[in-house]
Formats: C-alpha cells, structure tokens, sequence
C-alpha cells in the first residue's frame, strides 16, 4: 500500500466529520442552552422555594386595580423566594392583620393605631416578629404603662390596596372608631411613588401612550406569526416582552438577590443610584414626575392629618428608609446631587404644617453597620431583623418626649406606677 | 469601548471583518489605520486633547528617522527624552507639579505606545542588525504604536512580529477552525472581565468594608484572608480576560499577537511566576534592562565567584522598574521594591541551596512535588500582599493593616501560605487528571465538542449578567497604565 493509500481514507474522514460539525456543534450548543436554563430554573425553585397558600382566600386576586381589601376572618401564607420561613397572614374581623380583634379600650390602656402600607404591615414576616407586634411591650417597658397597638396598616397590591389611596381620609372614620390615642403613621418611600401613580393611572389620559396607533386604523386582517414578530422588533416590545418573561423566572429573582447580596456598601449604593428613576427621590433636585408625585402624596397627608387633627387625635407621622436610604445614612456619605434626609425633611414639613406631629428615626440608622443587610434585597422589604431594629428606633424617638404621654419613665417611676395598678 | 465591552467587541469584530474582505496587504493596513483613528477620535472626543499623545508620537517617529539614518550618536538624547517626556505626560509625583501641563489630555495606552517607541529606537541603534536597521515608514509606525487592539493594555509586541503578519503578501490562514478558536477565547475572555472579575472585585470589596467595621476578630481574620486572596485573583480575570479579547480579534485580522499570561498560579516560584505572569512586559523588560545591565555588570566586575550575584542585583533593578512602572506615586516605590526584593530573593535562595545541596541534589529537590507545592503557595501569598500598594493608597493601607495587629496578620499570612499551598495543588492534579480523559481525536476536554459547551455557558451567564441583569464590568485595571 502506498503513502497516499494510508491517507487518503483518513483525509475523507475528516472532510466528512469537519462537514457533520455544521450540524453538530450549532446543536451541542442548542442544548447547552435548554440543559442551562432548565437546571438554572430547576435549581432555583428548590433552593429558594417561594409559595402561596389561599391568598385567594384572603385577597381579592381577580380585581383587576389590586386595591380591593383584605377579606374578614381570613388566612393565608405566603413565602417569597428571599425569605427563609413561610409568613402566615392572618386577618380579623375588621380585616386587620392585628393579631387579635379590636374590643373597647381597656381602662388606662394607651392605644396606638398603626396605619400605613406594606412594610407596616409586616409583609413576608410572622406577625410576631413586626415591628407592630413587638412595639407595646418595648413602649411599656419603657413607659411603664399599659400600651396597646392596633394595627391597621394595608399590604399593597392585591395585599389589601396601597397607602394612602384617594380613598384613604375616607376610610378614616374606621381608624378612629378604634379609639386611638395616637395614630401613628408610617411613611415610605414607596408611598409616595404609588400616591403618585394611583393619580396618574385615574387620569384621563390613562392609556393612550401605551395604545398602538395602527389599532384603531390598521387592517383588521390577521397577520402572520412572523409579521407579528418583525412588528413586535420594530417596536421594541419584543425585548420587553422577552425582559419580562425573564423578569418572571426564579432564575432572575436568585441571580439577582445573589448579585445584590455580594455587593459592598459602597457598591450597592453606586449601583442603586445608577437607576435614575429608581433614585429620584434620593437627588437633591428630584425631576418634575417625583415632584408631581410628591404633590399627590402630600394633598393626601394634608388631609388625613387634617382629619386626624379636627377629631382630636394625636396624629404621628415616621418616616422609615428603604434599602438604598438606610445604607447611605449608614455609610455617612454620598455622592453629590443626592441627598437621603431630603425625602424625610419634606415630609416632616408637611406633617408638621397640616397640623400633625413627626418622629424621626432616620439618623439612628447612622450606628448601624450595613442596615441594608436587614432587607430583602430585591423585594425591598424589611426582614425580620429590620422590623425588629425599626422597633427599636420606634421606641427610642416614641419615648423620647415627642409625645408626652410615651415619655420613657424612671425605673421609680416604673415600679410606682406597677404598684398603683 | 476602553474596557471589555460588548460594544468593544462588536467594533473589533466589524473591522475583522471588513479586513478580510481583501488579502491584500495595503487593505489589512487601511482597515487597521481607519479602526485605530474610529476608536482613538471615540475615546478622545476631541481633538485637543490629542495633542500631547501626537505630539509624543511625533517627536518619537523624528528620533527613530534619525537614528535609522545612521545618526544614532547625534541622537543619541532620544532615549533619555522619550523617557522624561514619558514621566512628564504621566505626570509621576515625583516631579514638581508646576511643570506638568494643566490642561486634561489623551494619556490612553501611553505606556505601551512607550514602550513600543523605545523597542523601535533601540533596535535602531548601532548594534541592530541588518533586519531591525530597515526603515520603518511613517504609516506603519503609526499602525504598530497605535494598533487599536493593543493600544490600550498591551500586549507589548516586538515590531519584527508585528510587520510579519500585517505586511506579509500570504497573511496568516483564517479557516472556520481558528474563527471558531477566536470567537470562543472572546466569549472566555469577555465572561472572564464581565463575570468572574465583577464577582471577585465584589468578594475583595466586602473584605475591605468587613475588616473596617466593629467586628469581631475572627471575622476580621476571615475578611484580611478574603481581601488579600480575592484582588490577584480579580486582576489575574480582569487583564487576562481583556487580552484574550484583544488576542483573538487580532488573530481575526491575521495578527498573531505574543501571549501574555501562561497559568501564573501555577509557579513554583517568583521568578517563575514573572515567566506566566504579564509575560511581554517582563520580556521586554529582560530584554532592555536586565540583559545590558547584567553585561555591563560583568564587564566591570570581574570575578567569576561574584558572577550569580550580579544576575540577582539585575534581577532587583528589573523588577523594581516593572513595579515603579505601574504608578505614579509613591506607593508603586514599595510595589517595585517588593517585586524587585521577591526575585532577588527567590534567586539568592536558589543559589544558596545549590551551593549548600550541590547543584544535582538541589535538582532533585526542585522536581520534588512537594517542595514545587509549597513553592506555589508562597508565591502566590507573596504576590497577594505586595498587590495592596499596587491598588490602595496609603491612608487604606494604613488602615487595613491597622484593622489587626501584627500576630493576627502573621497568621493570615500562614493560613494563606498553607491554604493556597493545598488548594493549588488539588487544581493542579485535578486539571492534570482530568486532560488524561482523551478520546482518539485528543483530550475530551479540549476537543472542539467540549470548547462548544464551555464558550455556549459561558455566554449565556455572560449574556444575563451584563444584559439582563445590567451588571456593570469593572474597568481593566491596566488601562490605567
């Protein structure tokens, strides 16, 4: 056999195994793909498992404004992804999550009504471990007197409705049928945004940014999946629809929760206020929309404190940060054009001119090592350990003198009171 | 477009791509020329504050035509030049602030396009040969300083390698198999920067912020073992990553840039580690400093007893000038003493045991799987702690190493030695076990089957971490050069 026998075979079996890698390689790659995203998803949901259970039962999940309150007598659970226990929402009567139903105030009894939205609520955490739930017996321990508090604070969409909606200061008869000695009102940044948003989704105008022009013109004729496709790409829905779907993964809640998790302080902080509209509320000199924003907020705050005030109520308002707020405070400082009392300063300004009182808890968040490790962080939300250092700040300022009937007594002073009880 | 973008690398892939429309030499050269300007005019964004960098090149192209004209004793300055007006535009601290220019400008890449410059006048220079005496044209000394793909971290290429390719009438072969080695050293390269140097910078960050806060100590050990492990480790992804892009997009325009990293945590010792570790830099460095010093040493000194020790006084200055190199404050002094006093050590210490052993016994212990173990380890925790005056300033270095006292520190450094001592060591016999899986075509692991895989994965994390999850890249590091 000659050189050129020996090879020859060899060479066309490369030729045709170089041909079949056209097909096999763009597949080995193909299924790379399916093999990740299915195991990424997979993995995801069985490490950090979220669930649900009869939220329909407790909420009104078919309304279709997510503003439709909590049903009576009713219980659910619910774990979200970045929580380690499963919380159990339990409502009363009233549908309130108070822990107990609301009876006639007994004697001597200082009853505090909690109103406001989500985090007030204490959403994705036991009822026993809010702020809500651990607050009177920190204020009677302080005060040595009998304090109750009775929460009434609403859990966002689809959790029983944002705070304050345009239905807020009339739903107030409600809060004051409770008797309260104090309503105490804790204010998010949050809030504000949705304040804001609730307006702008009633106005009129609702709509017609996000309608598509050719509707109500275009040809009624059925287009093709690939013409529907190339209009979806040319309007750039397509990655939006696609950024959404991803947005709804386990595998984009976990990667970003990790992501958000691994990142210093001063990483974080970076990061956050790289998001403009996000950060808005944080500037110095917030943009025309957070400003219209805050305007609805405050028309709202001016009348609740106003009705508060005409029925003889101490009226309370807190202002508590959310996550980027409470690292910066923590940090101590930030860059230039931000500013994270700014928020709170406005908002103490309007309480105080409708009449109100304010609390402010805000620089105790300064001795705090990374407080944003005490929030979810992608939901945002406190976790168990935040409500609990909220309770703590709540306590400290409550009995601080801002309200002369929590001032934090001696511990004679305690004792003598035990005695005359 | 200075860092590992995708945007950076879809402007390189673009002006590969218009490169190979022909195989004509002066194409390759036009197409280069206009992506090197495109991608100068974009990150310069006006034209003013190019005047220095021309300026600079200028001046660098009429010492070189000098000097290729035979007037190398005339122009015999250039070189002292070169390299005060280096450190003038780089404004080195060590020089009076009022002599710097006041004005912001281009200082991009100046480095390398330094040391192009100097490797371009030197090779001029009486003892050239034949070969580096040819004159270079104006053009293609503006395409080998400037070359967009190394302009902005190197690699350091000798101007022979780079005429070779960019002028040859056959341009190096560009089948499917080396577009598809190109396109998957990209993607490693782009998932390198974008993702494991991101995630690393994060771990050496939090080491940082841990080690400052009221902690308790043994936390505060964690985090000083996390911050030290965690910055080589994030430069090693953030500069290698940034070459292979730049490797592969020239390949893809038929340059075949020189490799500048070889597994350097895989060095048994420190001047290994030099071997593996910015590789053109070290060379370049050997080539200019360390072989004329280390002859003109010998040429004074002649006692042959002296001779090994002359090779570690050069090896002390060469590295000591590789560390000044990387900054311009006073910080970078510590950097090049303790590169330059790790070699030097690393090359009493072998002297001394083969004087000690006898060269055959000391052989033998430098094969020993052990001795090569723990070599690696304390080159790596070596390196580490001289990393903290490469990226923090004084006032950080103060306080990281006032965040624990002395014994404490000691300790780390230890638990470093041993720990990276036995984890290396797995690597290495996991990664040897592992290439012995082969099939008839090759190692399994390397076949084109599993390189597919890794590439596609690693897109795709790369994919939903920067587009999806818009997670910015760290800056490359060596940019700043």
């Amino acid at each position: 056999m000659t050189q050129t026998d020996r090879t020859e075979p060899r060479a066309v079996k490369e030729t045709n195994s170089r041909r079949r890698d056209w097909v096999l390689l763009p597949a080995v790659s193909l299924l790379t793909i399916c093999l990740l995203a299915v195991s990424a998803e997979l993995l995801s949901r069985w490490l950090y498992p979220s669930t649900q259970v009869g939220l329909q039962s407790c909420f009104a999940m078919d309304d279709p404004t997510g503003d439709a309150a909590v049903k009576p007598n009713s219980v659910c659970w619910e774990q979200t992804a970045e929580s380690t226990f499963k919380a159990e929402y339990r409502f009363n009567s009233r549908g309130h999550r108070a822990g107990a139903e609301l009876g006639p105030k007994p004697p001597g009894t200082y009853r505090i009504v909690l109103i406001g939205s989500s985090l007030a609520q204490g959403l994705f955490v036991p009822r026993e471990k809010t702020f809500a739930a651990l607050l009177p017996e920190e204020l009677s321990m302080e005060t040595g007197r009998k304090i109750e508090v009775y929460n009434e604070a609403t859990g966002g969409k689809f959790r029983g409705g944002p705070f304050p909606t345009q239905n807020s200061a009339q739903h107030l008869d409600e809060v004051l049928a409770a008797q309260p000695d104090l309503i105490l009102w804790v204010i998010t940044p949050t809030d504000v945004t949705n304040a804001g948003s609730k307006e702008n989704a009633d106005s009129p105008y609702k709509g017609t940014l996000h309608e598509d022009p050719r509707s109500a013109t275009g040809s009624a004729k059925p287009r093709s999946i690939w013409s529907k496709f190339a209009a979806s790409i040319a309007k750039g829905t397509f990655s939006e629809r696609l950024k959404s779907h991803w947005e709804e993964t386990r595998t984009s809640i976990v990667l970003k929760h990790l992501l958000i998790a691994s990142e210093s302080q001063d990483e974080y902080i970076k990061s956050y206020l790289r998001n403009e509209d996000d950060a808005n509320f944080l500037k110095t000199e917030p943009d025309a929309k957070w400003q219209m924003q805050f305007e609805y907020f405050d028309a709202e705050l001016a009348e609740i404190t106003g009705l508060a005030k005409n029925a003889g109520v101490n009226l309370v308002a807190v202002f508590v940060p959310n996550r980027p707020q409470a690292a910066m405070i923590s940090k101590g400082d930030w860059p230039v054009g931000y500013d994270p009392f700014k928020l709170e300063d406005e908002v103490r300004d309007s309480v105080v001119s409708d009449g109100g009182h304010f609390i402010d808890i805000l620089p105790d968040y300064r001795g705090i090592p990374s407080p944003e490790r005490d929030y979810f962080p992608v939901d945002g939300h406190p976790d168990a350990d935040g409500q609990a250092i909220i309770c703590r700040f709540l306590a400290k300022e409550l009995t601080s003198g801002a309200v002369p009937e929590l001032k934090a007594s001696t511990s004679t002073e305690i004792a003598m009171q035990s005695g005359k009880r | 477009m200075d860092s590992a973008s995708v945007q950076f690398v879809l402007f390189g892939l673009i002006a590969a791509a218009l490169s190979n429309l022909s195989r004509s030499r002066v194409w390759r050269s036009n197409v280069l020329m206009l992506a090197t300007l495109t991608f100068v005019a974009i990150l310069a964004k006006s034209a003013l504050v190019l005047i220095p960098l021309a300026a600079f090149l200028l001046s660098g192209y009429g010492a070189l035509a000098l000097r290729q004209r035979g007037w190398s004793k005339g122009a015999a300055w250039s070189i002292p030049a070169v390299i005060f007006a280096y450190v003038w535009l780089k404004k080195y601290t060590f020089l009076p602030e009022r002599f710097f220019l006041d004005f912001p400008y281009f200082t991009l890449g100046l480095s390398y396009i330094f040391f192009r410059v100097l490797h371009l006048l030197i090779e001029a220079g009486e003892g050239a040969g034949p070969e580096e005496k040819r004159r270079i044209g104006f053009v293609p000394y503006l395409l080998y300083t400037l070359n967009f793909t190394t302009l902005v971290s190197g690699p350091i290429q000798r101007y022979d390698e780079f005429a070779r390719d960019q002028f040859a009438v056959q341009p190096l072969p560009l089948g499917p198999t080396v577009i598809g080695l190109q396109l998957e050293r990209i993607i490693r390269g782009f998932f390198k920067v974008n993702v494991w140097a991101m995630l690393l910078q994060r771990l050496q960050e939090n080491g940082l912020e841990q080690l400052t806060q009221p902690v308790p100590v043994e936390y505060k050990l964690f985090a000083a073992i996390q911050l030290t492990v965690a910055y080589p480790l994030f430069l090693y992804a953030n500069f290698s990553g940034y070459i292979d892009i730049v490797i592969a997009l020239a390949r893809l325009m038929r340059i075949q840039l020189p490799e500048n990293f070889d597994r350097p945590f895989s060095a048994s010792s420190f001047l290994d580690f030099w071997n593996r570790w910015h590789i053109t830099l070290s060379r370049w460095l050997k080539t200019y400093v360390y072989n004329p010093l280390l002859m003109v040493l010998m040429r004074r000194i002649s006692s042959s007893s002296m001779e090994p020790f002359l090779g570690v006084i050069c090896f002390f200055v060469t590295f000591f000038l590789i560390g000044v190199w990387h900054g311009r404050t006073s910080e970078y002094i510590v950097f090049g003493m303790l590169q330059g006093g790790g070699v030097a050590i690393n090359k009493l210490w072998q002297l001394c045991l083969a004087r000690i052993l006898g060269r055959k016994a000391y052989k033998d212990l430098a094969k020993n799987a052990i001795y090569i173990a723990f070599g690696r380890g304390m080159t790596f925790s070596w390196f580490a702690f001289t990393m903290f005056w490469f990226w923090a300033n004084w006032k950080q270095i103060g306080t990281i190493f006032s965040a624990i006292a002395v014994a404490p520190w000691f300790a780390v450094w230890l638990v470093m030695w041993f720990g990276t001592t036995a984890v290396l060591a797995m690597w290495e016999l996991l990664r040897t076990e592992l290439l012995k899986i082969r099939t008839a075509e090759g190692s399994a692991l390397t076949s084109r089957y599993a390189l597919v895989v890794y590439a596609t994965t690693m897109a795709m994390i790369a994919l939903v971490v920067t587009v999806l999850l818009n997670q910015p890249a760290p800056g490359i590091v060596y940019k700043a050069f």
